[in-house]
């Protein structure tokens, strides 16, 4: 986890309001996982104040990028950033996927979700192991990577929620199809990024069939590093506990309270289907 | 003495190499910014406000970006007094600059039990006393809001240590310097101000409050400073005891406001969210403006308004 200095090699528009970012970045590149993330500063003035933050899409040498999609000032501004701009950067950050022994891999993309998914896939492809690539996007003009993840040899399953490409309806609804087909191993690893309706539902599948699942999460973040607790999500302490033990992570409990809270920021992003309490 | 000029400040007991150190909530338990910056060069070290009990502080979505800084609620989520003394202790202590521990509580009998037992632990160095979070349903902001409250709070929490005590304040209060003299009347050593103000943020889409269920939070960050400045000058007038500034500062020239409207010490928040280099920079301009004002004594700026 280091601050160092980026350098905006290209920028280029996938999708209505999708825009893929590379940097010139060797020391993140270095130590990078899939599944973390990076903490930009937009801008040495103090508006926007906030650093954005934003997982890692996939790695190439020396050169990382990202995919955003243009949700408000931050991601407006950082769009509109000249080629060339150097930008001030907090990472790797954050606990990522951890890569099964698993020979089978089953990624699920739902929206923007895809975007850490796709450095998962190129380190899977680096371990030989065969993978399974569902993307789920609203219509056919928001389905990303798909080009992409055929070349990286991934057997590709896309849904589109109003049926303009694919199958019609949500991911996970494809999902449970492609598990009933036996189409898809159910002994697989899984790993899984989009909205938090897209993930509750998975949550649900992965409980009934006991499927081996991790997720990516999003929060609002100012710090990224784990200090300002702003990030917070509900877990099941025991299982999070067990899994990252008390001292070394920022589980925090009470004895009054049946759930605990982890950082998405350092806990996370990456947590496993149990470990997440879903309920508002 | 850095080349002859004098940065160092005194907060009550302690004396501070400089005047520059973090806010409490923005800097965890130090440990989190070694990797940054020199943790050693600090003035003092403030860490994250220490309850009795554990907290598990306020719902999630916690943070809402607004201009010129943010609003928050974190809510005083903390790992409680016991786990703070055994696990986060022990790093602290070995490092040079004095220990600030912000402590809060629900009562006035909390209050007096942190502070007593971290009395009794080595390395802690000073209370911060929290009586202005403005984001839980007991304590905090309800103490800072109450004059008598306030002095019942510090007057316990006075019987219980012979470490400097800093009060900190709130601005949600119509005059703030009768709350610095209900402090200094009860015994505190020093003040720091301001917390944050209550504030809100929607979000017109879903037309719900931008934090969810907790609905409001307190605004920080560069868009305080006005306010901030103000109120230590109000009080730099009232009352003689040491004031610690903070308020969105982000660089020297910031925290240099603060210095000349009557404040010994700063402190930064927000801006370590953003720079983890804020601390040690601002030391630096704090250096290279004496320098350029040839101002050899750091002492000598501070309250240096000219009316």
């Amino acid at each position: 986890m280091i601050q160092t200095k980026a350098r905006i090699l290209s920028r280029k528009k996938v999708a209505k309001g999708i825009f893929k970012i590379s940097f010139f970045a060797p020391e993140i590149c270095k130590t990078a996982q899939p599944g973390q993330f990076i903490n930009i500063r937009l801008t040495e003035m103090r508006d926007p104040l906030l650093r954005r933050p934003f997982s890692i899409h996939r790695v190439n040498g020396e050169v990382f990028e990202i995919l955003l999609r243009v949700v408000g000032r931050g991601t407006d501004f950082l769009t509109k950033l000249p080629r060339n701009t150097t930008l001030d950067i907090l990472g790797p950050l954050g606990h990522g996927f951890t890569i099964s022994d698993r020979s089978a891999a089953v990624l699920i993309a739902g929206g923007m979700g895809t975007a850490p998914l796709i450095f998962v896939a190129q380190e899977l492809v680096r371990n030989g192991k065969k993978i399974f690539f569902l993307i789920g996007a609203e219509r056919k003009s928001l389905v990303l990577c798909e080009k992409e993840c055929r070349s990286l040899g991934a057997e590709v399953f896309v849904s589109t929620d109003n049926g303009s490409f694919g199958f019609k309806g949500f991911v996970t609804t494809l999902l449970v199809s492609l598990l009933d087909e036996g189409k898809i191993p159910q002994d697989a690893q899984y790993y899984a990024c989009g909205p938090d309706p897209m993930l509750r539902a998975l949550a649900s599948i992965v409980n009934a069939r006991g499927l081996f699942c991790q997720v990516s999460l999003e929060e609002k973040m100012a710090c990224g590093i784990g200090t300002c607790l702003c990030c917070v999500c509900k877990v099941e302490p025991e299982i999070s506990i067990a899994k990252r033990g008390l001292k070394e992570s920022h589980i925090q409990t009470s004895p009054d309270f049946p759930y605990g809270y982890a950082l998405v920021c350092s806990d996370g992003p990456v947590f496993d289907v149990e470990e997440i309490v879903w309920e508002d | 003495m850095k080349n002859g000029y004098e940065l160092t400040t005194t907060i009550g007991k302690l004396a501070l190499q400089n005047a520059v150190m973090p806010a409490s909530g923005t800097f965890g338990y130090a440990i989190e910014y070694a990797p940054f910056i020199d943790l050693n060069s600090l003035g003092a070290i403030v860490v994250k406000c220490i309850t009795l009990k554990p907290r598990m502080g306020s719902y999630p979505h916690r943070l809402a970006e607004v201009p010129s800084g943010t609003v928050s609620t974190i809510g005083l989520q903390n790992v409680g007094v016991d786990r703070f003394i055994e696990e986060k202790m022990p790093y602290l202590r070995q490092l040079k600059p004095p220990i600030i521990v912000n402590i809060g509580g629900q009562t006035v009998e909390e209050f007096a039990e942190v502070a007593s037992r971290l009395d009794r632990v080595e390395g802690v160095g000073a209370l911060e006393v929290n009586v202005s979070c403005p984001n839980v349903k007991k304590g905090g902001m309800h103490f800072g809001t109450d004059p008598d409250a306030t002095y019942q709070v510090i007057k316990a929490i006075r019987q219980e240590t012979d470490l400097t005590v800093i009060t900190k304040l709130t601005p949600n209060v119509t005059d703030i310097t009768e709350f610095a003299k209900a402090a200094v009347s009860a015994g505190t050593d020093a003040l720091s101000l301001i917390n944050a103000p209550l504030a809100m943020a929607i979000d017109i889409e879903t037309r719900k409050p931008k934090l969810g269920k907790n609905i409001t939070g307190g605004l920080t960050g560069p868009a305080l400073k006005p306010i901030g400045v103000r109120m230590v000058w109000q009080v730099a007038k009232a009352v003689r005891v040491p004031i610690i500034g903070i308020g969105g500062i982000t660089c020297a020239e910031d925290a240099l406001e603060y210095v000349i409207a009557g404040a010994s010490a700063v402190q930064i928040g927000t801006y370590n969210l953003i720079d983890p280099t804020s601390l040690v920079k601002t030391i630096e301009g704090i250096k290279a403006y004496m320098v350029r004002k040839k101002i050899t004594h750091f002492k000598n700026l501070v309250k240096s308004l000219e009316l």
